[in-house]
């Protein structure tokens, strides 16, 4: 048992108001399991929408959330967050090839999506392109964001 | 909280000797040193159990201890 | 379970509310509280991240879990001190009470209150949060490791290693010496310790 707390509410009002809210963490494992930095964008391209809605649009469709999803592809959660919101992990071939297999994407062409491998055709940034203008949504998928993503799976799928 | 317990303790005069040089060096208290010794001994033994190692390191001769509880 | 009244800041009246300090949590109440948290940490974070915050605006702390964490309460060498009001932890903080000295003058090798973790609610986090709820929950967790710290005969020494971000918080509010970037930190973070007389200088304000 610890001792009576301070009971003067006008030091708690001046303390509080120095703390202002502000962080007071200790600890923690950041740098294990690296912090998101977006010194570097990964995704500066015009496609780079595509790549992170693509991800997020075919999670949703395969009812996943997003730790169910990180679970699955056995990648950090943190990548993934950052992949979802167009963020500037340095992504790894292995996270995208991961995140492939679990949601049944050609790994190839979504490495090309993801940056990490270049495009090969003019054609393929512009369905990327059209694709991501046609996603916007966050919730339920809508009927044009499910035409938007079997659209554009359908394309990566062929040659 | 709980009601605490009570107990009685015969250590040798050795024991007893070191208890209170401990509670000396450490100013604490010979329960508060008895109690963080508790605290320690099953930290240690729950981070063993886990297939943790402890052992002492002796930086000139770079050998280390293996200790165990 | 151990608990007392205490007095948090209400940001939603400006005034001052009643909160509830629990001394000796148990694993199962950081378990409870993580099930809030978890959700609302992870959504703001992605939010920011979104939003296109620098990453010296989002928070540090958002990949923990306190639920991990609820096992070392198993351990008599932890305790776990919360706050709560209407219903739900404000702040949670965990508590090393044995295996850790102090390394500052007079007190080298005298037995201090270790931190290892501490966390305000999400909504009380202004990086997370624009319009926080409630307010001072840092400073009363900090007065409730002093307070730890006096009861177990540590006479207030305490000690932690500050996130980059909380380092102004520690030096500057709570009069922590600042000893440094620790070598021996797995993540390198900087070492703060509260001798005993800065424990007494901070009680006697208190």
């Amino acid at each position: 048992m610890i001792d009576e707390m301070n009971k003067d509410r006008g030091w708690l009002k001046k303390m509080a108001a120095a703390e202002d809210n502000s962080p007071i963490s200790v600890g923690g494992l950041a740098a294990e399991l690296g912090a998101p930095s977006p010194d570097e964008p990964l995704l500066l391209k015009a496609i780079a929408p595509a790549f992170a809605k693509l991800v997020e649009l075919a999670r949703r469709a395969n009812h996943l959330t997003v730790e169910e999803l990180a679970e699955k592809a056995n990648i950090e959660i943190t990548e993934l967050l950052a992949i979802e919101s167009g963020g500037s992990l340095d992504l790894e071939p292995r996270t995208v090839f991961q995140i492939a297999k679990t949601l049944k994407l050609p790994g190839p062409k979504l490495l090309m999506l993801s940056g990490l491998a270049k495009a090969k055709s003019v054609d393929f940034d512009e369905a990327a392109v059209r694709f991501a203008a046609h996603s916007k949504g966050v919730e339920e998928l809508s009927q044009e964001e499910h035409e938007a993503l079997e659209e554009f799976v359908r394309y990566l799928g062929e040659g | 909280m709980a009601a605490k317990k009570t107990m009685t303790l015969n250590l040798s005069p050795a024991e007893m000797l070191a208890l209170e040089r401990l509670a000396e060096q450490k100013e604490l208290s010979k329960t508060a040193v008895l109690r963080q010794a508790l605290r320690l001994y099953q930290l240690i033994d729950a981070r063993l159990a886990d297939g943790e190692k402890l052992f002492f390191e002796d930086p000139e001769e770079k050998k280390a201890q293996v200790m165990v509880l | 379970m151990s608990e007392q009244t205490i007095q948090i800041i209400d940001h939603g009246t400006g005034g001052v509310v009643d909160a509830i300090l629990h001394d000796e949590l148990d694993a199962l109440a950081l378990i409870e509280a993580e099930k809030a948290w978890g959700p609302y940490r992870i959504e703001a974070t992605r939010r920011l991240i979104k939003n296109g915050a620098p990453p010296d605006e989002q928070p540090q702390h958002w990949h923990w879990n306190w639920e991990k964490k609820s096992s070392d309460l198993n351990l008599l060498a932890y305790r776990g001190i919360g706050i709560e009001c209407e219903g739900h932890m404000q702040g949670l903080m965990l508590l090393r009470t044995a295996g850790t000295i102090a390394t500052l003058n007079p007190d080298v090798g005298k037995s201090l209150v270790y931190v290892p973790y501490i966390e305000s609610a999400p909504w009380n986090t202004k990086a997370l949060e624009p319009h926080p709820r409630f307010g001072g929950i840092g400073i009363r967790l900090f007065e409730a490791a002093v307070r730890v710290s006096m009861a177990e005969g540590y006479k207030g020494r305490l000690g932690l290693h500050s996130l980059p971000q909380a380092e102004r918080f520690y030096r500057d509010i709570c009069k922590m010496q600042d000893c440094g970037l620790d070598a021996k930190n797995p993540e390198n973070l900087r070492y703060f310790e509260l001798t005993h007389d800065a424990s007494s200088t901070f009680l006697k304000e208190a």
